[in-house]
C-alpha cells in the first residue's frame, strides 16, 4: 500500500526592469492535513505572480494560481482550484496603507463546481 | 565576496530581529468588500462583508535568550448570511537561545475559531457553525557553519473541533470531524558552493494521528509519509531560482 511520488519543487524571481518583480512557484506534495478522501492526497500547484512598483507609494500587483488534489488512495475523485487576481497598495504615509483587490477563482470539487468573484478594498496600519 | 559574505546569504533565511526595532509591534487592517460567493459553495449568494484583523506582538531579550509572545485576531462579518460568520484568536509564544554558532527555537502556539459554513443538501444550504481549537508545537535547531548549515527540526499538530450547531434541522450539537493530530520532523542541510549557488539536501518524516475511536465513524484514516529530497539555489543580480527534486513516500499508519 506504499505510494512513491516525484517530488518537484520549482521558484524563481525575474527582476526585468527597475521596480517590476515577476515570479513564478511551482511544486507537487502531500496533503495529510485535511485530505479529500479522507486519508491522503497528492496535490500539484502552480502561482505567476508579478508586482510593479509603479512610483515609492505606489504597488500594483497581479496573480494566477492553480491548485489540485488528487485521492491518493481513491483516485477517482480530486477538487481543483483556479484563480486570478489584480491588485493595488497606496503607501499613504509611513504607517498606513491602502489597498484594492479584485479576484475571481474557479472551484471543482466532487459533485459541485462553482466560480467566486470578490472586490476589497483595505486600509492597514503598522504601529 | 568570500566566504563570509557566503555565510550571511545563508542566514538570511533565519529570523533574526533587529535590535533597533520596538519590542512592541501592532497592526490592524480592515478590509470591506463584495463577493459573489459567500458560502464558497454550489449555493453560495452574493454578499457584502467586512473583515477586521490584529496583531500584536511584544519581542524582549536577555542576553541570548530572545522572548515573544504575539496576540492575533481575526474577525469577518456578513451583511446578509450571518451564519458565515468567522472569527479567530491566536495566541503564541516562542523562545530563540543563541548558542554560538547554534540557534534552538521553541514555540507554541493556540488558536480557537468560530466558523460559520454551510453543508449542502439537496440544493439547499443548510447553516452550520462549529468551533474548534488547534495546538502547535516547533523545536528548531540551526547550525551554522562557515558556508554551510543544518537545521534540524520537529513540529507537532493537534487540532480538536467541538460540536457544531446545525441550523434549521433541529438536530442537538455534534462533531463532525475527527480530531487529528500531526507530528513531522525535518532535516535541511545547504552548502554555498559560491557567492551565488548553494546546494541543497532534506529529509522530512510525517506522522497523522487519529483517535481509534473515530475512524470509522468520520472515514478517517491515518496515514505517514516522508521525503527525501536535493536540489540547488541560485541567485545573480536580478534573479533567482530554486529547484528541488525528490520522492515522496506514502503509506497507511496505525
Amino acid at each position: 500500500m506504499t505510494r512513491a511520488m516525484p517530488y518537484v519543487s520549482v521558484a524563481t524571481s525575474l527582476v526585468p526592469m527597475a521596480g517590476v518583480t515577476l515570479a513564478l512557484k511551482a511544486e507537487t506534495g502531500v496533503e495529510l492535513a485535511d485530505p479529500l478522501d479522507g486519508a491522503a492526497g497528492r496535490t500539484a500547484a502552480l502561482d505567476l505572480g508579478a508586482t510593479w512598483l509603479l512610483t515609492p507609494d505606489i504597488t500594483l500587483s497581479a496573480n494566477l494560481a492553480a491548485q489540485q488534489e488528487w485521492g491518493l488512495f481513491d483516485e477517482s475523485i480530486g477538487r481543483s482550484v483556479r484563480m486570478a487576481t489584480l491588485g493595488a497598495r497606496y503607501a499613504v504615509s509611513e504607517r498606513f496603507t491602502y489597498g484594492a483587490r479584485l479576484s475571481w477563482s474557479r472551484h471543482d470539487d466532487p459533485g459541485a463546481s462553482y466560480d467566486k468573484a470578490g472586490l476589497a478594498l483595505s486600509l492597514r496600519g503598522d504601529f | 565576496m568570500g566566504r563570509l559574505s557566503i555565510a550571511l546569504v545563508l542566514v538570511v533565511a533565519t529570523v533574526v530581529p533587529s535590535m533597533a526595532q520596538s519590542p512592541l509591534a501592532l497592526s490592524s487592517e480592515i478590509e470591506t468588500g463584495w463577493t459573489s460567493n459567500a458560502t464558497d459553495s454550489a449555493t453560495g449568494g452574493a454578499d457584502f462583508y467586512v473583515t477586521h484583523s490584529h496583531d500584536m506582538a511584544l519581542t524582549g531579550s536577555a542576553g541570548n535568550l530572545l522572548l515573544r509572545g504575539s496576540l492575533a485576531l481575526t474577525q469577518t462579518r456578513f451583511a446578509s448570511l450571518k451564519f458565515e460568520d468567522d472569527a479567530e484568536v491566536t495566541g503564541a509564544i516562542e523562545a530563540q537561545l543563541a548558542l554560538g554558532a547554534a540557534t534552538l527555537r521553541l514555540g507554541y502556539a493556540v488558536t480557537q475559531s468560530w466558523t460559520g459554513d454551510d453543508l449542502s443538501i439537496g440544493g439547499l444550504a443548510i447553516p452550520v457553525r462549529s468551533v474548534a481549537s488547534e495546538h502547535e508545537y516547533v523545536a528548531e535547531f540551526t547550525l551554522r557553519g562557515v558556508d554551510q548549515q543544518v537545521i534540524v527540526a520537529v513540529t507537532g499538530d493537534w487540532v480538536l473541533p467541538g460540536d457544531s450547531v446545525l441550523g434549521e434541522l433541529g438536530l442537538p450539537p455534534l462533531r463532525l470531524t475527527p480530531q487529528v493530530g500531526s507530528v513531522a520532523g525535518r532535516v535541511d542541510w545547504e552548502r554555498a558552493l559560491s557567492p551565488g549557488l548553494a546546494v541543497l539536501a532534506g529529509m522530512e518524516a510525517w506522522f497523522t494521528l487519529v483517535p481509534e475511536a473515530e475512524r470509522i465513524v468520520y472515514a478517517r484514516a491515518p496515514v505517514d509519509g516522508g521525503r527525501v529530497s536535493a536540489g540547488f539555489r541560485l541567485a545573480d543580480g536580478g534573479w533567482s531560482a530554486e529547484g528541488k527534486g525528490g520522492v515522496d513516500l506514502v503509506w497507511p499508519g496505525g
